[in-house]
């Protein structure tokens, strides 16, 4: 006697196994431990970068003192983090966005720095205090451009709306990218 | 109105540039613009219009041709052809259009072709795949650099030197060589029947310099030779410095505004496969493509000059077989660099027929061959079980293969040689006709003496002081074209060249030594009749002279006052 | 219950099924809003009912103001209300309504959404959210991964993305639906990047819009050993999941995440082509390849077990 079974079947009673096999539930300490940014789990190491980061010394020549001339952008400095190496460059802001609680910016790195990375976990860090301001991540786009489009709570929001893209921009940045570097 | 869904990207794009939320202009920075636009900003209408244009090829080709056709030039970028491509360029690798069929040829390419660099890997000896297509585009100036590299990395120097050297070319000491050099053995705009009647004038006008110095004596025909040779040589020296005066004035102008366009605007040099370019010798190609987009972006702009026409014709038209190497300073001047792989690599892509090189010894003909030769056996060899005539044909074959090196010393030279201007037999005449110029400048005032002679000079003082001279002294400021006579009975005739004297009986004057002649006893000194005929010379020839133009007594002669 | 209570509280419910309406249509600003007028209006209404009403009175508006402070998420206060409700009468732990209410794993996906959002996020709250999606979460995982190990990363991973945006989190939206395409995403770019021009690229999308015939692909025959899955030993059922396992691995990624998110998340052809930005009939025919192929593997795997046999 043969049946014909639907696959669609064989599918949910696949998934129904793996659930019943699945390990127990994280503890919600563990997952709120996990969530936490980097920053509050290695405050020391996000300290050590911030004192790199505010060393750095971005030359941006007239442009800074001419206004006419600032559609160049004035460079935000940049500490890239990988496991083996850090970096001290900075990147330019190409495209900035904030509407409806979301920021929407775009970033350029010099091709040899970036070296083909897919994604950067990028940190904001503000520049006077120094604190860390959000967490999100950037994508590769295109030539050394990397994109970013996430979130923003109410207040930077509303602090940031109104920047455009040769405005100094009032954050630095970390780069990580591994899950090691952060 | 079609399309209107990239309409409204692009006032997007322009309208955020102006509020200051996109950094680059709308052209510059259209790839990354239209990936936000398309991801965050476009609506759901927008979307379904995108989606029916691709939904077909043919709907696509549709789409590119439109942007060729109305958006570049409703954009105002009807000045540059390149702009349309340079935007599909950046566009294909980006969503939807890298599913589009119709974008294929613009994901690895600007489809505008140029002369290939060859760039060796580290543990290359020479491979045909070291031949690396490059284009170049030209773009209006952004705040970025003048220069910028896609698919490849090289320092700032490594592209800016080039980008000097095409300045240079343009309009500056590198276009006074390229113009010399065009002068001296540059092809000229003439149809083939005016460069055969050029040809022959000059053939005649030295042949008749010929006849002239060495020929035999015209006699009343001198004038009519001289005349016609005077004529045929004005006529063809009109012609050829007209020409060269207007095509180097035209080629100069143009120069001067593609000068200023090269300098308002970026330069976005492609080449694929992620390289990292060390050492300069790409420049030579960096520079030469460079000056390819300008005749791309605006091939109308040659139409004043037939120069400019004609090399951006055959670079347009007949890049694909040639390669270049070398490294090139700001000046334009070329420096050696090591060549051997780089020829090894021509000679083994069947595409490449000719190569730009540094003048170096090791660009030669015969090292070239050497190098085809040493080639063979390799061939030869991994071909063990061959016959012996298949062997044969195929070292045949190898030896073949063929490839022209053309050592320049500078870019200038580069361009004669990849806009075919050099001629052999433009500089033959040039040669023939400079020599007849420079014969002729020296022969101008035996010419012009022949065909306007000076008038008859009269006899003034002063006369000769002593009994034993006769002074012929003329009022002429030509005393190479008169001779003075003496016949006499009583004299010996005598016959002597009229000169120039300083001191203090100054004078231009014939000096007749009085000499009597044997078994005369009359004492008839003033007997004789001194003539003044004119002398006729063409260079070093003198013709025989039969005008007298002047009869004076010795008597009237003696009684000159002297001074 | 006195007028004045009375028009309180009717007052509270008006505001507490506007905040219902507002939550349902995403607003939750404004739904947040309703709750806390709501669950000020109760505690001024046991206020006065502790002063000029009855008990039971007191303790109807009493958990009226816990319900409201669950809905805005104020789980402290919630409790805090609840323990003098029930330090006024301890009887009422063990009735249903406050047992519900106390017991946080009995709460609804909103309330547990709103407590989870606040910071610090309500750690029992968060607790009886990943009890309640963890298997099948991990279930999804491991269809997608193929990998016990992997899966249980890509849960937790997915679980820590869904905590580091928690204050964007909706109380009044789809939350198991959200943590699986959190986690199916999270997936799809770790392999984008660790592939980049394999299984992923897009030509190998483009032949899959090749139109199909419309043919039946959707059952598979086994041999006649297995009549019922239910009635399958231990082994065999361990057998078989390694079957179906195996030929989920023939598939590429996308096939194989098509037909999770069709068959397992219960998502419609419509839905998953929006993500992918495709047509309804593309899906279609995806999901028409990818049974077609679980087929063939799968049967080739029944054949092979025979011959063993």
């Amino acid at each position: 006697m043969s049946s014909k079974i639907p696959i669609e079947e064989l599918l949910r009673w696949r998934a129904a196994r793996a659930e019943a096999e699945a390990p127990p539930a994280p503890r919600a300490a563990r997952l709120l431990e996990m969530a936490r940014p980097w920053w509050e789990i290695r405050p020391e190491r996000f300290q050590a970068f911030v004192e790199r980061l505010g060393r750095i010394q971005v030359a941006c020549g007239h442009a800074m003192g001419e206004p006419r001339q600032s559609r160049s952008g004035h460079p935000v400095p940049t500490l890239i983090v990988r496991a083996v190496e850090e970096l001290e460059t900075s990147v330019r802001v190409l495209y900035l966005n904030v509407r409806d609680g979301r920021l929407r910016l775009r970033f350029q790195l010099d091709a040899a720095t970036a070296q083909a990375q897919e994604r950067f976990d990028v940190t904001f860090v503000s520049d006077k205090p120094e604190r860390p301001l959000l967490s999100a991540t950037a994508i590769f786009s295109l030539d050394g451009e990397y994109r970013i489009d996430t979130e923003l709570s109410e207040e930077l929001a509303h602090g940031w709306e109104p920047l455009k893209v040769t405005d100094r921009m009032p954050f630095r940045l970390i780069l990580c990218s591994d899950k090691d570097g952060g | 109105m079609r399309f209107v869904w990239f309409w409204t990207f692009w006032h997007w794009s322009k309208e955020s540039f102006r509020g200051g939320s996109l950094l680059r202009n709308p052209l510059h920075g259209v790839g990354s613009h239209w990936d936000e636009w398309f991801r965050h900003e476009a609506l759901e209408s927008d979307l379904r219009a995108i989606a029916e244009a691709g939904r077909t090829e043919s709907a696509q080709r549709q789409f590119i041709a439109w942007l060729y056709l109305h958006w570049a030039h409703e954009a105002n970028w009807s000045g540059n052809r390149l702009i349309p491509r340079f935007v599909l360029g950046q566009l294909a690798p980006l969503s939807p259009f890298k599913k589009w069929q119709a974008f294929d040829e613009y994901r690895v390419s600007y489809g505008i072709g140029g002369i290939p660099a060859i760039v060796l890997t580290a543990e290359s000896s020479g491979e045909a795949e070291d031949i690396r297509p490059v284009e170049a585009l030209t773009l209006p100036a952004d705040t970025g650099p003048k220069t910028v590299s896609e698919g490849f990395r090289a320092n700032a120097a490594e592209l800016e030197t080039p980008h000097r050297a095409a300045m240079n070319v343009l309009s500056g000491k590198g276009l006074l060589i390229f113009l010399a050099l065009w002068l001296v053995g540059g092809q000229r705009p003439y149809p083939r029947w005016l460069k055969t009647l050029l040809g022959l004038g000059w053939l005649s006008a030295s042949g008749l310099i010929l006849y002239l110095l060495v020929g035999p004596e015209p006699g009343e025909r001198l004038f009519s030779f001289a005349a016609t040779l005077t004529g045929l040589w004005s006529a063809l020296g009109i012609v050829a410095v007209t020409v060269a005066v207007k095509q180097c004035f035209y080629a100069w102008r143009q120069g001067q505004r593609w000068s200023s366009r090269l300098e308002q605007s970026q330069v976005r040099l492609r080449m694929n496969g992620g390289l990292t370019i060390k050492g300069g010798s790409a420049g030579l190609p960096f520079c030469l493509n460079m000056l390819i987009s300008l005749f791309r972006a605006d091939p109308r702009a040659t139409d004043r000059s037939w120069i400019w026409q004609r090399l951006g014709r055959r670079l347009r038209a007949e890049t694909n077989g040639w390669a270049a190497t070398g490294v090139v300073t700001g000046d334009g001047f070329l420096k050696p660099v090591v060549l051997e792989p780089k020829l090894r690599a021509c000679l083994q892509h069947a595409g490449i027929k000719h190569i730009l090189t540094p003048s170096q010894r090791d660009a030669s003909r015969g090292a070239v061959a050497r190098l085809i030769h040493a080639m063979t056996p390799a061939i030869l060899k991994s071909e063990p079980d061959m016959p012996t005539t298949a062997h044969a044909q195929l070292g045949f074959a190898a030896e073949e293969r063929r490839l022209v090196t053309h050592r320049c010393r500078h870019v200038a030279q580069a361009l004669m040689a990849l806009g075919g201007f050099t001629s052999g037999w433009q500089k033959a005449m040039s040669a023939l006709a400079v020599a007849v110029s420079c014969l002729m400048l020296l022969a101008l005032q035996d010419l012009l003496c022949i065909l306007l002679p000076p008038r008859a000079p009269d006899v003034v003082a002063p006369a000769s002081p002593s009994p034993y001279y006769l002074w012929v002294s003329l009022d002429t400021k030509h005393p190479e074209y008169f001779e003075v006579v003496l016949e006499s009975k009583y004299w010996s005739n005598r016959r002597a060249k009229v000169m120039r004297y300083s001191g203090a009986d100054a004078s231009v004057r014939a000096e007749i030594f009085l000499h009597r002649l044997t078994g005369q006893i009359a004492r008839d000194g003033e007997d004789g009749t001194v003539w003044i005929e004119r002398r006729r010379r063409f260079l070093t020839r003198e013709y025989a002279s039969d005008e007298r133009v002047g009869r004076y007594s010795i008597a009237y002669l003696n009684r000159l006052v002297h001074d | 219950m006195t007028d004045e209570i009375e028009s309180i509280m009717s007052q509270a419910a008006r505001l507490e099924s506007l905040g219902t309406v507002a939550r349902r249509q995403g607003e939750e600003v404004a739904a947040d809003a309703y709750f806390r007028d709501a669950l000020a209006l109760a505690l001024e209404a046991a206020n006065q009912a502790t002063y000029g009403g009855s008990h039971p009175t007191r303790l109807d508006t009493l958990r009226a103001a816990v319900r409201f402070a669950l809905d805005c998420g104020e789980v402290t206060e919630a409790r805090r209300l609840m323990d003098g409700a029930f330090s006024a009468e301890a009887s009422i732990k063990f009735q249903d309504e406050w047992a519900q209410l106390h017991d946080a794993t009995a709460w609804p996906d909103t309330w547990l959404i709103a407590a989870v959002r606040r910071d610090p996020p309500d750690v029992q709250a968060l607790e009886a959210l990943a009890n309640r999606y963890w298997k099948p979460l991990f279930g999804r995982c491991q269809l997608l991964t193929l990998n016990h190990q992997k899966a249980s990363d890509l849960a937790q991973e997915a679980w820590c993305r869904v905590l580091r945006r928690r204050h964007a989190l909706k109380p009044g939206g789809n939350f198991p639906a959200y943590l699986t395409r959190i986690a199916t995403n999270l997936w799809r770019d770790g392999y984008r990047s660790a592939l980049r021009a394999g299984p992923m690229a897009d030509h190998r999308l483009e032949s899959l819009d090749a139109a199909h015939p419309n043919e039946d692909g959707e059952s598979v025959a086994l041999v006649d050993r297995i009549p019922d899955l239910k009635a399958l030993s231990p082994e065999d059922q361990t057998l078989l999941a390694m079957d179906i396992d195996e030929a989920l691995e023939h598939l590429t990624p996308q096939l194989r995440e098509v037909l999770v998110a069709r068959f397992i998340t219960g998502e419609s052809c419509a839905e998953i082509g929006q993500r992918y930005g495709r047509t309804e009939q593309s899906i279609s025919g995806w999901v028409r390849q990818a049974l077609r192929e679980m087929k063939l593997h799968l049967e080739a795997a029944s054949r092979g077990a025979a011959v063993k046999a």
